[in-house]
This record gives structure tokens, C-alpha cells and sequence, in this order.
């Protein structure tokens, strides 16, 4: 009778086994299917591509998965810390490593003598823990060191991580380095590498040379210049789109220095318009305003605010229509753009 | 143990795990259509409070108060003007100024103290890096010298000194009839550890003034914000 209930026992394992396996296996499958991925509107720009050595890149993945911190972002520290490992000398303040640590927040603030502490003391995972610092063992091979690259991003990401409270990047980069400076500089990697189609923040003002990208908080076009069918007519479109989602009364800046040539609500359809004349025969125009923009007359600088996103005048969302116009001529502003949106 | 018992017991077990699984799988995916069908209804709301403001345009004066939306896809109909300038107005309304608000002589001295703060804040030295600090100091309002932090800051090894090149006050375009608000145009250079120019940048700070006994500071700034 027992070698029958062992038989039976053998059999019933064999048969709810697989099923089992196949249930665990669907059930984890739908979970990771229906579970969000908080960076799923975050993709590498081209300018990321082509600037990110490819072989961080998994290590910053890994490090930002596991301690919740957007794996761009640590791309972008350790671009502004030392161009991607390129400059790794000793700080005049102290710090060391791929992403510059000073040696107290490595090993931690209460160890005695923190700053002068040896490699043999200030690597040692166990003192670290008991000292509270940051470093981290990302490679596990026994050392936190923060001239190995997977210990430095991990450390750096932990470090993020803690000092994220309520989700503000700005304050965790602040509390990295306690310079405003520094905060702009790698929040501009951050949304070049990202593209910037997904507005992390208030957005940086971006101005490079006489030029001055136009909606800080997003570089997500809707609409391209050109011919474009709507409710079955097709007709031509004399600008771009831009919006970025949460838009309304977000800055427009002035994409180079000119002057105002006009600021009204315009009555063809441009809700609140601003007309901006520069150099060189060229006008550029900031329709769908959500107020009065900057007042005719006024000089602007590239980059200068000259008014907020709205959705006035024949218009159903919130958007910045831009056109730029050559000897009163639309043309496609998109290759004037080419430094922020590609060609 | 029955042998019978025992087959039983291996399926209700079997059963009840099935069960649990699908109970968990269920619920993972009523959440999700509810999240969905909020989103929805919320952009519905939006698109509606759009339509009823744009058929009310006319009333054009008003700002626009319509709710903020996710949706990407906005469009605008065909504009009536080839040349939107046909319909210029004369003499459009102008912005109200800072003139309108404030004294001459606040404006001017207030202008002042602006640039002097930018022109010792701006510059940076890694090997001194509260230095700017400092010299800007007799600048700053009481409080935002408080508020300034003079600890963990730090070089980089692609950012370790900062020249400024040049400097332009210039009146923003949100202003306030309650404070007084610079904004501050700045170009520099940009030096790595080595002594090299990396790159030029321009910078725009947005100040506050305050109004103390010792003549105008500085009580708050913001860069690259677009203020």
C-alpha cells in the first residue's frame, strides 16, 4: 500500500509539476507585461548615441534599475564629472574616481579621519556599511572602489537615489554638488542624451551660439512644415508643432536676437502671435500664445522669454506653432532646428 | 490516507493555487482598465473645455484658461492670412513695465547691484570654489546669504574654472508689481582642470530685488530658467 501512495504521490508531482511551472511562468510574464516601466518615456537621443560609450551604457542600466534613478541621468554625471572616464586625476577638492566621490562620502562621514582614510579602509565593503557611506560594490568582487566603473555608477545611482526625495532631480543633483552650475550643466546632458521629448522638469534654457533652442521644457515636435491632411483635406502646414504634454503656460524664448514686430491676438487664426524680426531677411513666428506676448518694439536676446503656451486663435490642444520665414517665405524650420531635433 | 483522499487533496491544491494566480492576474489587469478609463476621461474633459473655449474666441481679450492636457496630437484648421501682419494693429496695448511700478532711482540703483552681484558670482575657480561666494556676498539680502550653501561644492575635471566674458541687464518679461526682477545675460569661458578652453556659454540669471536699509540686494536668483 505505501509503494502504491509513493507511486501515486511520483505521479501527481509529474502532472501538476509543468502546470505549475506554465502558471508561474504566465503569471510572471502578465505581471511584468501590466507593471509600468517609470522610464518607458525616456529614449536615447541621437546625440546620446553617438556621445555615450557603448560600454557603460549596460552598467548604467544596471545601476539605475536597481536603485530607481533614470540610467541617462548617471550617463549625464558621469559625462560632466570626467568626460566619461577620460580625466580620472584627483580633484582639487579631494574627490576621486569615475564620478568623483570625496573620500567621506565614500567610506562615510564618521569614520575617523575620513578624508585621509587608506584604499585598503575606504574599499572594504564592511567598513562602508558600518560607516554609513556610499560606496558600493558593483562588480561584486569584494572592493567598493571608486576606480572601478560598475562600484562608481553603483555608488553614484545609491547616492542619487537617497537624495531624491519626491522624485526632484535638481535637488538630488544639487546635494551631489552643491553648485547651481553644475545642476544646469548635467541637467543640459540629461535632456540632450534623452532627446528631451519627455519634459523631466521646468526644462534648462538652451542656447548655443547665436541660437536658442524655443520651448525649454520639451523637444517633442507633433506636426512637421510641409503638406498635411485634415478631416480629408490636405493642405499646407507653414511651421512645426511642438508640444510635450503639461504645457500650458510654459515659457516660448526667442530663437535668435531681433526684434518685435508684432504682439496681438491675430484674427487669421494665430490666437496670440509674436513676430520677431531678425537679421538677414528671416522672421520668426510664436503662435497659439496663451496671453499678450512681449510688447512690439521690444530688442530680445536668443533665449529670452516672449511669452507662455496656450491654445488661442484655431487651435485644440496646447501648442507652440513656429515658423521661421525667409523674405516673408515659410520655410521648413526644422534644419534651423537641426542642433536640438535632428534633421 | 486514502489513496483517494490523497488524489483529491493533490487537486484542490492544484485548484486553489490556479485560483490565486488568476485571482492576482485579474486584478493586475481591472487596475490597469481603470487607470486607463480615468486618462480618457479626463483628456475628454480637456478636449471639451477646448472646444468651448475656441468657440467662444472671439472674446479674445481673455488669457486662456483652459485645462492642461497629455494629449501630443494638437492641431490648428488652415489659417485665414497668408500674411498674418495684414490684420497689425496700430498702436497695440503695450506690457506693463517696471516703470510703471517702481521709481527711476530704485530701477537704476537696483540695476546696478544686479550686475555687480552676476560679475563676482559668475567666475568660478576649482582650486577656490566658494570664492564667487564670498565676493558676492555684500550683494546678497540677508536671507539668501543664509541660504547659499558654502560646503560640497566642487570642481569637475571638465569644469574647473569660469571667466566672464561678458554681462547685460535686462528687464524679463513676467514681471511683478511688488518686486523688482532682473534678468542677467552672461557670457563666459569655460576652462577644464588643465587649463584648457572646453567651451563658451551663455547663461540667463532671473534675480529678485529687496529694498534693505543698506540700499538694494539680491533676496533670490534662478538660472536657465526661464523666468
Amino acid at each position: 500500500m505505501k509503494k502504491w501512495m509513493i507511486a501515486i504521490l511520483i505521479a501527481l508531482v509529474i502532472v501538476s509539476a509543468p502546470v505549475a511551472i506554465i502558471a508561474i511562468g504566465v503569471f510572471a510574464t502578465m505581471n511584468a507585461l501590466l507593471t509600468e516601466d517609470p522610464y518607458a518615456g525616456f529614449s536615447l537621443s541621437e546625440l546620446g548615441e553617438n556621445e555615450i560609450p557603448s560600454e557603460f551604457i549596460k552598467i548604467y542600466q544596471e545601476a539605475g534599475e536597481k536603485y530607481g534613478v533614470n540610467w541617462i541621468l548617471l550617463a549625464a554625471i558621469h559625462k560632466v564629472e570626467t568626460n566619461f572616464s577620460r580625466n580620472l586625476s584627483v580633484s582639487s577638492a579631494g574627490a576621486i574616481g569615475h564620478t568623483q566621490f570625496m573620500k567621506c562620502t565614500w567610506v562615510g562621514w564618521s569614520y575617523p579621519s575620513c578624508s585621509s582614510a587608506p584604499k585598503a579602509v575606504y574599499t572594504n565593503p564592511e567598513i562602508i556599511k558600518q560607516y554609513g557611506g556610499y560606496g558600493v560594490d558593483g562588480n561584486n568582487n569584494g572592493k567598493a572602489d571608486p576606480y572601478e566603473i560598475e562600484d562608481s555608477i553603483h555608488a553614484t545611482a545609491k547616492y542619487l537615489s537617497a537624495n531624491m526625495g519626491g522624485g526632484d532631480i535638481r535637488q538630488a543633483i544639487f546635494a551631489y554638488n552643491h553648485a547651481d552650475w553644475y545642476v544646469n550643466e548635467v541637467m543640459k546632458y540629461f535632456e540632450l542624451y534623452s532627446g528631451g521629448y519627455v519634459a523631466v522638469d521646468g526644462g534648462t534654457i538652451d542656447i548655443r551660439g547665436d541660437k536658442a533652442w524655443i520651448v525649454p521644457h520639451t523637444k517633442n515636435v507633433t506636426s512637421e512644415f510641409g503638406i498635411r491632411t485634415l478631416g480629408g483635406e490636405t493642405k499646407m502646414h507653414k511651421g512645426i508643432d511642438i508640444a510635450g504634454g503639461n504645457d500650458l503656460g510654459k515659457p516660448v524664448v526667442a530663437f535668435m536676437d531681433g526684434k518685435v514686430i508684432y504682439s496681438q491676438y491675430n484674427n487669421g487664426g494665430y490666437g496670440y502671435l509674436v513676430i520677431i524680426q531678425h537679421d538677414n531677411n528671416m522672421k520668426t513666428y510664436y503662435a497659439h500664445l496663451q496671453k499678450r506676448g512681449i510688447s512690439k518694439g521690444t530688442k530680445v536676446r536668443a533665449g529670452q522669454v516672449i511669452g507662455y503656451m496656450g491654445t488661442t486663435g484655431r487651435s485644440t490642444g496646447v501648442h507652440l506653432h513656429f515658423e521661421i520665414r525667409i523674405n516673408d517665405q515659410p520655410v521648413n524650420p526644422r534644419p534651423y532646428l537641426k542642433e536640438w531635433i535632428g534633421e | 490516507m486514502s489513496i483517494k483522499q490523497l488524489v483529491i487533496n493533490g487537486m484542490v491544491g492544484l485548484s486553489a493555487m490556479l485560483l490565486i494566480i488568476a485571482f492576482f492576474v485579474g486584478n493586475k489587469q481591472s487596475e490597469k482598465a481603470k487607470s486607463h478609463t480615468e486618462v480618457n476621461q479626463e483628456q475628454t474633459e480637456d478636449l471639451q473645455d477646448e472646444h468651448s473655449y475656441s468657440d467662444n474666441h472671439g472674446s479674445h481679450d481673455s488669457t486662456d484658461s483652459s485645462t492642461t492636457t497629455d494629449e501630443h496630437e494638437h492641431v490648428h484648421e488652415e489659417y485665414e492670412y497668408e500674411n498674418p501682419e495684414v490684420d497689425q494693429e496700430e498702436n497695440p496695448p503695450k506690457q506693463k513695465t517696471l516703470a510703471d511700478y517702481f521709481p527711476k532711482e530704485d530701477l537704476e540703483a537696483s540695476k546696478k547691484v544686479a550686475e555687480s552681484f552676476i560679475k563676482n558670482y559668475y567666475p568660478f575657480d576649482g582650486d577656490n570654489p566658494v570664492q564667487h561666494i564670498e565676493n558676492s556676498k555684500q550683494y546678497m539680502s540677508d536671507e539668501l546669504a543664509k541660504k547659499i550653501p558654502t560646503t560640497n561644492i566642487r570642481s569637475t575635471q571638465t569644469i574647473h574654472k569660469k571667466k566672464l566674458v561678458s554681462l547685460e541687464v535686462y528687464e524679463p518679461y513676467n514681471i511683478s508689481d511688488e518686486v523688482i526682477t532682473w534678468n542677467v545675460r552672461v557670457k563666459g569661458k569655460v576652462f577644464d582642470k588643465s587649463g584648457k578652453q572646453t567651451q563658451e556659454e551663455t547663461y540667463d540669471y532671473a534675480l529678485e530685488m529687496v529694498k534693505t536699509e543698506n540700499g538694494f540686494k539680491v533676496d533670490n536668483f534662478t538660472l536657465n530658467t526661464g523666468h
